[in-house]
């Protein structure tokens, strides 16, 4: 008898990770299911001097939000200020990293936050250097 | 592409507020919370075999993608899914087919007007445009007529079909973020259609949810994101 319901578990248990799967591949971009975080929507755009990213994080605030960047990458970690359920799944936090369309010189980048969205400046990175002409 | 009533209606020369999946979603947030808070009933759908294979299962019961809702004196009409730009110019013609054989007073279209510097904004104007002076007297309102543009996009074409068949619209465009939902530039515009309409919606509850809405909005801003990006129109769907 204890068989029947070993296998039903076992039944179970697969049918959860394939719908976990088919839920992670389907919502990728703006979940991880894994890690049970959200992907904040971005927007990226560029001006001559600079790349400016913008992030939607709705429900997260200035003092938990953690902000790295490299020469051409930029990594997202905020913790929400509730717990919010989405497809029975609970998120408390956000995590992204965003490659960037051009380097970018990190250790000038400025950041400010208002109504929910981080604004990232960050300066590009001048690639060669000027020649004087004689 | 065509309107399909569950029962004949009994509104009369209703105000028609249309809500699609546009530019920060400002249309999709303002026409569902008119549903809701106007406790509108679901009276019918858009029906064609060219839209975006999509159900929406909400409560166990299978929802169409574009629904028709009323009351006693409104209708709203909304979709759960951007339109493609190649069905735009049918769907325009078709919903304004029926808003003609129900004797349509006003359609409302509430849309987005993306601004780079959203995030310095604390609160959006905004702006509309009135395609017959006399159908709406807008001096009560914080809203600024538009002198010069090109609107672009569902709302346009929507206007255009209404144009040619003598059905008044205001169009009104909120300053929104592009890329995200906004559900503050909805509050704005529908505090406009309190006062030039001359409603009372409560916008309490969604000033206190909207955080929430962002979240839960985010897979239908991407794919409308998806679709402006791929139909060319995203940017501005306005030009002034």
């Amino acid at each position: 008898m204890s068989d029947i319901f070993d296998m039903m578990d076992e039944m179970d248990r697969r049918m959860r990770r394939l719908m976990d799967r088919i839920f992670a591949d389907a919502y990728s971009d703006l979940y991880d299911m894994e890690r049970r975080e959200l992907r904040p929507l971005t927007n990226i755009t560029e001006t001559d001097d600079e790349v400016i990213v913008s992030i939607d994080l709705p429900c997260a605030r200035k003092d938990n939000i953690e902000l790295k960047a490299t020469s051409d990458t930029l990594y997202i970690k905020a913790k929400m200020d509730r717990c919010v359920r989405i497809s029975n799944v609970d998120f408390e936090h956000y995590s992204r990293s965003i490659r960037l369309p051009s380097r970018v010189d990190a250790s000038n980048a400025r950041a400010s936050f208002k109504g929910g969205v981080l604004q990232v400046r960050l300066p590009k990175k001048i690639e060669g250097s000027g020649i004087n002409i004689e | 592409m065509q309107v399909v009533q569950y029962n004949d209606i009994h509104v009369q020369s209703p105000i028609v507020f249309i809500g699609i999946p546009d530019v920060g979603l400002v249309g999709s947030i303002a026409v569902s919370y008119i549903i809701d808070k106007m406790q509108m009933q679901e009276i019918g759908y858009i029906e064609s075999d060219r839209l975006p294979p999509i159900l929406l299962v909400r409560e166990g019961r299978v929802k169409n993608p574009i629904r028709i809702y009323s009351t006693n004196y409104s209708v709203a009409i909304i979709a759960d899914t951007p339109l493609p730009p190649n069905l735009l110019a049918d769907f325009s013609s078709s919903v304004s087919r029926w808003l003609k054989s129900i004797n349509t007073r006003l359609v409302v279209n509430v849309t987005g007007l993306p601004v780079q510097n959203r995030m310095s904004i604390d609160r959006p104007q905004v702006l509309y445009v009135l395609t017959d002076r006399d159908a709406v007297d807008m001096k009560g309102t914080n809203a600024i007529a538009l002198s010069d543009g090109i609107i672009i996009g569902v709302y346009a074409s929507i206007t255009k079909s209404c144009m040619n068949d003598d059905i008044p619209v205001l169009t009104l465009l909120a300053q929104s973020h592009s890329s995200f939902p906004d559900p503050f530039a909805s509050i704005e515009a529908l505090s406009v259609i309190n006062k030039a309409l001359s409603m009372n919606i409560d916008l309490s509850e969604l000033m206190h949810e909207a955080e929430l809405i962002r979240i839960r909005t985010r897979e239908l801003m991407k794919q409308t994101e998806s679709m402006l990006t791929e139909s060319r129109l995203k940017g501005p769907t306005f030009y002034g």
